[in-house]
């Protein structure tokens, strides 16, 4: 069964191919097309995908759309009945689009396809799934469990916005969900505006910003009050209904909020994009935090309720929070956890191809089901590698040993350099787990300020995350299993830290950055937190072996490894997105492959440059 | 004289960059909305739209929808 899983048009459009049960290719086209959160028909990502797997589309045995067109259109136009006269703006730009894909969607299908090669229309069969479904489906069967709770979170499908799901062998029950306009996603959207962030786009700050929040402070415990008398009810089974009063999402595009009440409720301006961050906003960035964690733990223990399972598989953009599940975690309310490493909306589409291949085709469980979920997406030979060289006629260094490279390369992290690693296969989903990543040594007090505001130009305070060597793990980590794709927070181990300041819970927030807290100082977040990955040499050689060299030389299994791009672009993609993230950063190295690139014998457009700064000059 | 050229050349400027599919729908949309949506919303407000929306807070009760549903082949046919 070769089945084509599509997923896009609202937000971050993708493909994704599986061949008898096992996906053989999968990306975002936002990778392709370098418009971050990119959500046009992913032409190119099918490109790829068709290409990657040896196949043609009529080859395909069907081609499946992660949602359905006509009951998001239904959805709409009952809140738009119920709401009126509000919401005739919104009305009047979603009507005609929505209808007309209600009504033709298939033929949006097939006209897209013929831009990539000619078909066999008659053969072709569309069929779409439930967005939670689609959600659902992607982490339950790459988990390996052939029993397991699935709890999916996030903003909104058609009309469900959460559900807890039973999968058993080969077949999905969905037992409840939540439905529009009560969304735990969206809430958490919605504070990410008050916060002065993109919707969409912020919710990693908003996590990020959490820890810097003061536990059990008075003004965090008073948000967390004001938002459950005026925003929010949770009930004890983790559903929650959300006070229309306060937001706007059911009647206007854009925006979630009604600001002037939120303003109002919380006795603070909302904060502008880019404006100073203050302890305040820190601490409603806990209080949101926290509220999630406690629906998301109850939903969890509904679940668990509900299908007496020792497993539970998690997907939706809200299972992308590594705080809430860590927590969930902890509490050992289940012996396995597996969340699918693409959980937003472009991990659909690999959902929508497995849940037509098991339920739709009825094909029995796969036995080696889920050998591979992250490294998904186009590789480059040494050709490849090789025309960038010339394009640029850039000096290089280039290892015919992978265990040279490793070494050589450690050598230059232990040196305090940031490496640019380009490697493989690229990954599918939002995380960087080794083969698009920009690398740093995780010991060093000043790499994560050097990183943030000097390589990827973002906000000072965002934490970077290690990856460590398995065995090591908890020698740093209180974690006790492994955590592969960076979706699970933790404590760090008491014997990293260093001794505080007397009064470091009382530090201006900002300063707390500054304080020498751990012998892993740059993985280490200010509350002691770390958002870990695993490597073990299954789950990536390479990089495995790049850890282990570096520990060789310093004693430490672990490196920083942060996703490689700069903000506001999309994850590198090909070599030459490779080559332009480093010109345009003051990243030292760059390793593509077996090659080693450094900035001194860099050129723009064969202008021989003898450092960074000259570079950006030239850019400029 | 210099004003009412250039407000004369900035309605233009709108009038052919705009697609006439789009107005044509728009004019469709608003003619639908007013017509036929709006009054049903009147009409039903009271009961399917509050059911639906849960509009009421219901302290110790559940904001979950029973499903209890099997997905089968069924379930990917219709869009």
């Amino acid at each position: 069964m070769n089945i084509l899983g599509i997923s896009g048009l609202y937000h971050d459009s993708a493909a994704a191919i599986t061949i008898d049960g096992q996906v053989a290719a999968a990306a975002q086209e936002e990778r392709f097309t370098r418009i971050k959160h990119d959500e046009k028909f992913p032409v190119n990502a099918i490109k790829y995908c068709l290409q990657e797997s040896g196949l043609s589309i009529d080859d395909l045995d069907a081609v499946v759309y992660y949602e359905k067109p006509g009951l998001r259109h239904d959805r709409y136009m009952e809140s738009f009945r119920y709401y009126a006269p509000k919401g005739f703006k919104a009305f009047i730009a979603h009507f005609p689009i929505l209808t007309k894909w209600k009504y033709f969607f298939k033929n949006k299908i097939k006209k897209h396809l013929r831009e990539i090669q000619s078909y066999d229309e008659s053969k072709l069969r569309i069929l779409y799934t439930e967005h939670h479904l689609s959600h659902a489906a992607g982490t339950y069967y790459p988990s390996g469990f052939d029993d397991a709770a699935i709890l999916t979170i996030d903003g909104v499908g058609e009309y469900a916005s959460a559900s807890i799901c039973h999968g058993q062998g080969n077949k999905i029950k969905i037992l409840k969900e939540l439905r529009w306009p009560h969304s735990l996603g969206i809430l958490y959207s919605a504070f990410t505006q008050f916060l002065g962030f993109k919707i969409n786009n912020g919710e990693y700050k908003v996590m990020g910003l959490a820890p810097y929040g003061i536990v059990n402070s008075e003004e965090v415990n008073r948000f967390v009050k004001i938002a459950k008398e005026y925003l929010i009810d949770i009930a004890e089974d983790g559903s929650i209904w959300l006070n229309q009063d306060y937001f706007q999402y059911a009647t206007a595009s854009g925006g979630k909020i009604q600001v002037k009440k939120w303003e109002e409720i919380f006795e603070m301006p909302m904060r502008k994009q880019d404006s100073s961050l203050e302890q305040v906003h820190c601490n409603l960035a806990l209080a949101i935090q926290l509220i999630t964690e406690e629906s998301v733990l109850k939903m969890a223990a509904e679940a668990k309720r509900l299908t007496g399972s020792k497993n539970i598989c998690l997907s939706g953009g809200v299972a992308l929070n590594c705080v809430a599940n860590g927590k969930l975690m902890k509490t050992k309310m289940f012996d396995h956890l597996f969340i699918q490493p693409a959980s937003g909306d472009a991990g659909g589409s690999l959902g929508a191809a497995y849940a037509t291949h098991y339920i739709y085709f009825d094909q029995k469980l796969a036995a080696d089901r889920g050998r591979e979920h992250v490294y998904l997406g186009p590789q480059f030979q040494e050709k490849d590698v090789q025309a960038v060289i010339d394009k640029h006629e850039f000096g290089y260094s280039e290892y015919k040993d992978d265990k040279q490279l490793c070494e050589s390369v450690a050598k230059l992290i232990a040196d305090d350099n940031v490496i640019g690693w380009f490697q493989g296969r690229m990954e599918f989903g939002p995380r960087a787990l080794g083969n698009r990543s920009i690398l740093g040594n995780a010991t060093s007090l000043d790499m994560q300020r050097k990183i943030n505001l000097k390589i990827k130009f973002r906000e000072g305070f965002r934490p970077f995350a290690p990856s460590v060597l398995f065995e090591d793990n908890q020698k740093f980590f209180n974690i006790d299993r492994p955590s592969p794709y960076m979706l699970l927070v933790t404590d760090v181990q008491q014997s990293m830290m260093r001794p505080l300041p007397k009064d470091y819970d009382q530090m201006q927030w900002r300063a707390k950055l500054d304080v020498n807290r751990s012998e892993i100082q740059a993985v280490t977040h200010v509350n002691f937190s770390a958002r870990v990955q695993t490597v073990t040499p299954e789950s990536n050689a390479k990089y495995y072996q790049l850890i282990k060299s570096f520990r060789d030389i310093t004693g430490y299994g672990l490196l920083i490894n942060t996703s490689f791009n700069v903000r506001g672009e999309p994850i590198v993609c090909t070599p030459e997105d490779a080559y332009n993230c480093f010109l345009q950063t003051n990243m030292d190295y760059l390793v593509i492959n077996n090659f080693l690139f450094s900035k001194t014998k860099a050129s723009v457009n064969g202008v021989k440059i003898a450092d960074f700064k000259d570079a950006v000059q030239i850019h400029k | 004289m210099a004003s009412k050229s250039l407000t004369s050349k900035t309605l233009s400027k709108f009038i052919n960059n705009m697609k006439l599919i789009n107005a044509i729908l728009s004019i469709v949309s608003a003619v639908y909305y007013v017509l036929i949506l709006l009054p049903s919303s009147l009409l039903t407000r009271g009961s399917e739209g509050r059911k639906l929306f849960q509009f009421e807070k219901k302290p110790g009760g559940t904001y979950f929808h029973e499903r209890n549903h099997e997905y089968g082949k069924s379930d990917f046919e219709q869009g």
